[in-house]
């Protein structure tokens, strides 16, 4: 039997006009509210982005200024500390302790919860407990790096042909090892060749006032700064000329002949992310490399550099003696934990030419392990210590603002660099208003030579 | 020929007859459509309205806040150098900070540590020679735009070349003053290049800046929207004019 729809025909037609209209407005409520949905969460993950990297940005501020204030303490932790390290190092004034290399641990204590941590764990005191202290819902990592410890491209500004020269070997030194080879064949990115003479050159002729072409074979001695400066630059798109003046910031070596982002990356900064493994700076105060504070390849080089360089001496001809050098250094520096190596240059001579007192860190450690070293035969003792210091006056800070908020993190980076020359000890009275011919008196808590924002 | 038709079928017919609509069923019918539609278009152009005004304000006020971090962050960066070589013939880069007072878009010429390089190999450092102006909009001439120029190869010329691209559209106001870190007074100018009426080879110590945006379109029926107004105060750490070294 067929079954019949006992609902009047009218009937259902109107139903059906009215469901298409239900289904109708729906579809286009529905489209209209995802798009609106999209767009307010794009805007609500543009503004918590904006909000969580000005809090990034203001956490990384403080993190420089909390440096600043540590750095600019040490006098003061020095002072303090006179007696013990008196008894320790044995004579002369208290060397410059490096409270830098531990800025991280030691600001802990106005970081977020696992800077608090850290510090509790150097110090073992419990910073949480403190009143108004660390950061909520923000933190900062903080690395403070020793300009002085670098080798200054700066030092053939002044036009001191000591200095050039001198900056000429250390870079030299610096691109000698034959792995390099296959950077300085080639034509660069130019389309030019740049060999390690010519780079070399090119750097020191950025720098110093003369017009004079500048050569790193200081070996063959002729026509040494006879010929004129090229126009090397001219024939580049675009055009610039040299600068015949110092460096203002690293980054403007990428200006200079021959310096690839292949070079920057071998020789400049090979970790950004790291960047005590930068040998080179241009901010260094300018009196020498800080012989406590230079890795060990840095004070390798600067060793050939001090050595006579006929009859050449082992530790700059024989990898095993340099492999040895690396791993005493290394050993020491590890086994101090950041105190100063070395109360003087003559240490350091004294180390080079075999001649360091008995019971000392570096005998102690070279007759425990055996280690066979041959003395080194340096040019003089007077330019040893010229080039070298044993305190640092200039510093960079890296500091990173995170924020974390679920998946999402943010960062801001500052990099900013400190000069403490100028500063007054602490202690000593503010500087009376100068007229404005005079020079402003130094900050402090150091006066900055550079500050950027990432 | 006649056709004969079953009594079912003449049932059918007459019940479809019953259930037809007359004129005027059709024609309320056709009202209250209308009405329907009408109402839900007007709340539906409503809501569209009110979004697009929404959506453009957002839009401006983003503008505005890019624009200020643009320049917070060139100006935290801002420089002198005193590194020159000894024999001025030589010299091919002069550093400055110049702001002067203009309607109603200020001008400020500066040297910044805050270019990004950009392209593998290139030839730029983070040195910049940095502009901020008004400029003219060319589709809307009476419109001015907050311009900034950016030249990565700092020169002789430290308020021309490089290019130019616009930060904020439609403004009202950019408006900068200077606090003199000797005096402790904000002032309207700013000339690190004048020795007698200047602040000579002297950075300022704060800036701060007001930024005013025109909320919505000029003509037609946004005329009349609040402006926006965005204020902020930047402190500039360099201080010194750098001479590291020559020390």
């Amino acid at each position: 039997m067929k079954k019949t729809n006992s609902r009047p025909l009218s009937k259902r037609r109107r139903r059906g006009v009215a469901l298409v209209l239900v289904l109708g407005a729906l579809t286009i409520l529905t489209i209209m509210l995802t798009e609106f949905q999209g767009e307010t969460s794009t805007d609500l993950g543009s503004a918590l982005e904006r909000r969580d990297a000005l809090q990034a940005e203001y956490a990384a501020k403080s993190a420089v200024n909390l440096a600043r204030l540590l750095i600019a303490a040490e006098p003061t932790i020095r002072g303090a500390l006179s007696p013990i390290l008196a008894l320790m190092m044995n004579k002369g004034k208290p060397p410059q302790l490096p409270v830098w290399q531990f800025a991280d641990e030691v600001l802990g204590a106005f970081n977020n919860e696992s800077g608090m941590q850290a510090f509790s764990n150097l110090s073992g005191v419990n910073a949480a407990e403190g009143e108004n202290l660390g950061l909520k819902g923000a933190g900062f990592e903080v690395k403070v790096v020793d300009e002085d410890s670098k080798i200054n491209l700066n030092m053939a500004a002044t036009g001191n042909l000591f200095a050039q020269q001198r900056l000429g070997l250390l870079l030299t030194a610096l691109m000698r090892n034959p792995q390099y080879d296959h950077m300085f064949e080639g034509r660069d990115a130019d389309g030019n060749f740049s060999d390690r003479s010519a780079v070399c050159g090119a750097i020191i002729d950025w720098t110093d006032p003369d017009q004079n072409a500048s050569s790193c074979e200081f070996s063959s001695q002729n026509a040494q700064n006879a010929a004129p400066e090229d126009p090397y630059y001219q024939r580049l798109k675009p055009a610039y000329q040299r600068k015949n003046a110092a460096l203002d910031s690293l980054e403007e070596l990428h200006l200079v002949r021959g310096v690839s982002d292949r070079f920057w990356e071998t020789f400049v900064d090979p970790d950004p992310d790291d960047p005590e493994k930068r040998s080179l700076t241009v901010w260094g105060a300018g009196k020498g490399v800080n012989i406590n504070t230079a890795n060990p390849v840095d004070l390798l080089q600067l060793a050939c550099f001090l050595a006579v360089q006929d009859p050449p001496q082992p530790l700059c001809a024989d990898p095993d003696q340099q492999a040895k050098f690396l791993t005493l250094v290394g050993l020491v520096k590890g086994f101090v934990r950041g105190a100063p190596l070395f109360s003087t240059p003559d240490d350091f001579i004294n180390m080079l030419t075999g001649k360091s007192q008995k019971g000392s860190l570096f005998d102690l450690v070279k007759s425990a392990l055996q280690i066979d070293i041959k003395p080194v035969q340096l040019i003089s003792d007077q330019q040893v210590k010229e080039a070298t210091a044993v305190e640092s006056k200039v510093f960079s800070i890296y500091a990173t603002g995170v924020v974390r908020a679920g998946k999402r993190e943010t960062h801001s980076r500052i990099h900013a660099v400190v000069d403490f020359r100028d500063a007054p000890a602490p202690g000593a009275p503010p500087a009376p208003n100068t007229a404005q011919s005079t020079p402003p008196p130094g900050d402090p808590a150091g006066d900055i030579l550079y500050y950027r924002v990432d | 020929m006649r056709v004969e038709h079953s009594p079912r079928f003449l049932n059918a017919f007459a019940r479809r007859g019953r259930t037809g609509f007359t004129l005027l069923e059709v024609l309320i019918a056709v009202a209250v459509l209308s009405m329907i539609t009408i109402l839900i278009y007007g709340a539906f152009a409503s809501l569209k309205r009110s979004r697009d005004g929404i959506q453009r304000l957002s839009d401006r006020f983003n503008q505005g806040r890019l624009a200020i971090a643009c320049i917070s962050r060139d100006l935290q960066s801002a420089y002198l150098s005193q590194h020159l070589p000894p024999d001025q013939s030589l010299l091919v880069v002069k550093t400055a900070f110049v702001g002067k007072r203009e309607s109603p878009v200020d001008r400020l010429d500066f040297n910044s540590f805050s270019h990004r390089r950009l392209d593998r190999d290139k030839h730029d450092s983070d040195q910049a020679e940095i502009s901020y102006f008004g400029s003219h909009n060319p589709d809307r001439p009476s419109v001015i735009d907050l311009a900034r120029r950016v030249s990565a190869h700092p020169d002789l010329e430290p308020d021309k070349g490089g290019r130019v691209e616009v930060l904020a559209t439609d403004v009202d106001l950019f408006s900068l003053e200077y606090l003199d870190p000797t005096t402790g007074q904000w002032l309207e100018t700013w000339d690190s290049k004048q020795a007698a009426t200047g602040q000579p080879d002297r950075l300022p110590l704060q800036v701060r800046m007001i930024l005013v945006l025109n909320g919505g379109k000029r003509k037609g029926r946004d005329q009349g929207q609040e402006p926006i107004r965005l204020v902020t105060t930047v402190s500039l750490p360099i201080q010194k004019p750098l001479r590291f070294a020559l020390q």
